[in-house]
């Protein structure tokens, strides 16, 4: 043949299209990068994947002899191909299926051959590994599963910011009949547990700053400093009712391992004029690693009262049957009458506004701790009041004290 | 409209650029965490498990009551103290009314025994956990981190964190980015060049991909081609088609050879591939019913198999088949088989329009159409053979049985080839 047949054609102009490809991507990585001297990105935000080296005594060195894996993903739902997955070969980055566009499939190689672990993940999906054993008979197929997690407001990464996981309740309480009952406005309306999500963060968490201390403000930014989410699995649901704090779905922790706290959301409380004993409307399950509340939807205050405990570490200023202890740094209960002067004195408060905590009224009580903050105080009232100085100063603490690990410099 | 191209350039480079900042593609992720499942038993704490994991930690929140945490180093040396919350203890609150107006009353739910969970990063220099009583600070229970440390890096040897490897990789988010430096100017030059650069690219990326579809609509005469896909395992099937797809094939499947017969009785595909180790019905049997029906027997059928090829099955099946894969297989050795059967078709398809008009006899035409097509696949499978049975490497190869028979499926090709001389050399004049 004189001429060039169809399949050279095609390969040059292949080569062509490449050259054109390779050079809009160097074009977008010039524009970004002076874009980004522009805004004078910190240097230390920018992520940087590790370069790719084989581990020693590895047979997978470019040149050396081994196996082209072909991995397929696809969205377990729907069984569609699933595109821009991240895959990590042995823990080593191998590669994202964004390389050959949205259809899923990435080849990786050479690989020796053995058993291999093959890690994928891909925002908004549940993160997946397999063992495989190299070479196989077909290709790679792993399916994807959508993350029963859905943010609503994310305001950076994990470690750096306070993430609150929001999961409906399948139960509510009857205190007149004293009994637990089914509720079903969660389990069948997912859409209006996410309006009552979004109405407690609205109306309680982020209206923090007009019920604190306005002299001493907590942080103008503190809205940034969470990460909202809600987790909705319709086929398990949590149980604000199984023993004081309630249950999570079981496959929770597995797929939401970083929640900072995790809050039952029940619709509403049924009856509140009996009195004991009744289930408590709120309760927290403090724990490291695995911290948990539940709250009703329709009580704003009680989410701030319940979620000083859980979240910022405050200690009920009532007296009755609860826990009390010193909850230093920053507290808004003592375990002297000096101590809680001192630690007025030391940051220009009222020493003589230190009282005992005690009650009269119904019956007799007195508690060998002293609180500061005036009345109404929610960590005193439950269901009115504002949070004062001490209890202020507490937040801000922990406001500024996100990552106790020491993970994030 | 000679301004026309400009203008698409200039649209193409306005949405590539706007693009530019949203390349979804994830962050390399390489956080992990360190769970250990305890229970408490009458202040007796035991540790049932530990797990390493991908994932971030939840944060530690300060100052919870209950027990003290540590975490040691291989030297004994204290690298992180924390308090672990006491988990037989929920504290709740109960709103109730009252003739004075409604007061909270405290719930307390205190437990003898319980389950917990204590959760914190993964430090690779962390070997042991401890937990104490911090009244009186004694030691309740450690878990030596070090075993599980171990497997997880053995099953993630690649891990940039992996204390093997460190010193060969930078660690994730370690290397520093100059600050940046540049003078608004040169940014601003930056920009345009990038800009320039993108609708460069665009250009060529157009100018190739329109040129292309030009060829393949001009030389094969149809936009999309449709493949039959057969094999009994649903997985594959999906794999597979999931390639043809990205290659521009329509494709159909089929999960079996029954199921193969009644899809070509719906409608003819351009190509058959044709798993071999299927039940009840295999390839080979499914191939012989293909190709004894008139109205199927014209289409190219392409082996897909993990059988090693015999001898025999060329001997017996290469007047049948047009290509012979091996599993497993990539997307490249798909598309060359594929494109092969396609090219020599339409080769021959054009021989025979050319031979169309002369006086040369159609019987040795097509004679010249066929032998050219068994020459080509033969030659295909006679490669395959010597490759499954290394009969060109050093090492030991088949019986020589084996040998014999596929030296005499060499002699056999070297005959066809020889007979496809004569013929051409018969009808001449350049014609093939």
């Amino acid at each position: 043949m004189n001429t060039m047949n169809r399949r050279q054609q095609l390969l040059i102009l292949g080569i062509i299209s490449g050259i054109g490809l390779v050079a809009i991507l160097a074009g977008i990585m010039i524009y970004m990068n002076a874009s980004a001297a522009i805004i004078q990105k910190p240097a230390e935000q920018i992520q940087v994947a590790p370069p790719q080296q084989p581990a020693p005594g590895e047979n997978i060195s470019p040149g050396s002899s081994g196996y082209r894996v072909s991995l397929s993903t696809v969205d377990v739902s729907t069984g569609q191909p699933l595109g821009n997955v991240s895959v990590y070969l042995d823990g080593g980055y191998a590669g994202s299926t964004a390389g050959q566009g949205a259809t899923g499939i990435l080849e990786i190689g050479p690989v020796s051959e053995g058993l291999h672990t093959i890690r994928v993940t891909k925002s908004g999906y549940i993160e997946d590994t397999k063992n495989v054993s190299v070479p196989a008979a077909y290709p790679f197929k792993i399916g994807l599963q959508t993350e029963l997690l859905v943010p609503i407001r994310e305001a950076g990464s994990h470690d750096t910011k306070i993430d609150i996981v929001f999961v409906p309740s399948g139960t509510t309480y009857n205190c007149a009949k004293e009994t637990k009952i089914a509720s079903t406005r969660y389990v069948t309306d997912r859409s209006a547990f996410v309006s009552d999500v979004n109405r407690v963060v609205n109306e309680s968490l982020f209206t923090l700053d007009s019920v604190t201390d306005k002299t001493s403000p907590i942080p103008a930014d503190y809205r940034d400093r969470f990460n909202i989410y809600y987790y909705y699995d319709s086929s398990d649901f949590a149980d604000a009712f199984s023993g004081c704090a309630g249950t999570v779905p079981e496959k929770f922790w597995k797929t939401v391992p970083f929640a900072d706290m995790v809050v039952i959301l029940y619709p509403t409380y049924y009856t509140l004029d009996t009195g004991a004993p009744c289930e408590p409307n709120g309760c927290v399950h403090p724990g490291t690693g695995r911290s948990w509340m539940k709250t009703p939807a329709d009580q704003n205050v009680l989410f701030q009262h319940e979620s000083g405990h859980a979240i910022f570490g405050l200690i009920d200023t009532y007296c009755g049957t609860t826990e009390y202890w010193q909850n230093d740094p920053d507290p808004n209960v003592w375990s002297s009458q000096a101590g809680c002067r001192q630690d007025a004195i030391n940051h220009s408060r009222d020493p003589l506004a230190c009282r005992q905590i005690q009650q009269t009224n119904p019956t007799a009580c007195t508690k060998q701790f002293w609180r500061w903050d005036p009345d109404p105080d929610i960590m005193h009232e439950g269901y009115s009041g504002t949070f004062g100085k001490a209890s202020t100063l507490r937040i801000t603490y922990i406001l500024d004290h996100i990552d106790a690990w020491g993970r994030t410099p | 409209m000679k301004l026309s191209p400009v203008i698409m350039m200039i649209c193409i480079c306005c949405i590539l650029a706007g693009l530019a900042g949203s390349v979804a593609v994830d962050p390399a992720q390489y956080d992990k965490s360190v769970s250990i499942h305890l229970t408490i038993d009458n202040g007796k704490i035991t540790a049932q498990s530990t797990e390493i994991y991908y994932g971030s930690a939840p944060n530690l929140i300060p100052t919870q009551e209950g027990f003290r945490g540590e975490l040691v180093a291989a030297d004994g040396s204290i690298v992180k103290t924390f308090p672990v919350s006491d988990p037989r203890v929920q504290s709740g609150d109960v709103i109730v009314s009252d003739p004075a107006g409604p007061r909270i009353q405290g719930v307390v739910d205190r437990q003898n025994s319980a389950d917990f969970v204590v959760t914190f990063p993964l430090d690779p220099k962390v070997t042991e956990f401890r937990i104490y009583n911090p009244s009186g600070g004694t030691l309740l229970t450690s878990v030596n981190l070090k075993p599980q440390i171990d497997a997880f890096f053995a099953a993630y040897p690649r891990d940039p964190d992996n204390p093997a490897s460190v010193g060969s990789r930078a660690p994730v988010n370690s290397i520093p980015q100059p600050a940046g430096s540049a003078s608004p100017l040169a940014a601003s030059s930056g920009q345009v060049l990038g800009v320039l650069t993108i609708g460069s690219g665009a250009m060529l990326l157009l100018g190739g991909g329109f040129a292309s579809f030009r060829i393949l609509r001009t030389k094969t005469g149809s936009v999309q081609r449709n493949i039959l896909v057969v094999d009994d395992n649903p997985d594959i099937l999906s794999v597979i088609s999931d390639m043809l797809r990205m290659s521009g094939y329509s494709t159909r499947i089929a999960p079996g050879g029954r199921e193969c017969l009644d899809e070509l009785a719906v409608a003819i595909p351009d190509l058959v591939l044709l798993d071999i180790g299927m039940e009840p019905m295999n390839g080979w049997e499914t191939l012989r019913l293909i190709k004894k029906n008139p109205a199927t027997q014209g289409i190219p059928v392409v082996m897909l198999t993990a059988k090693p090829l015999t001898p025999k099955d060329v001997l017996d099946y290469n007047i049948c088949i047009e290509d012979y894969i091996m599993k497993p297989v990539g997307l490249q050795d798909l598309n060359d088989a594929i494109i092969r059967v396609f090219d020599r078709r339409r080769m021959i398809q054009e021989q025979i329009a050319a031979a169309k008009g002369t006086r040369i006899d159609r019987k040795e035409i097509c004679e010249c159409a066929r032998l050219t097509r068994v020459v080509d696949v033969n030659k295909r499978l006679w490669n395959l053979l010597v490759k499954t049975y290394n009969l060109e490497g050093g090492t030991p190869g088949p019986g020589e049985e084996l040998t014999r028979a596929i030296r005499n499926t060499e002699q056999t090709i070297r005959d066809q080839e020889k007979r496809l001389e004569q013929i051409r050399h018969h009808l001449g004049s350049g014609v093939m």
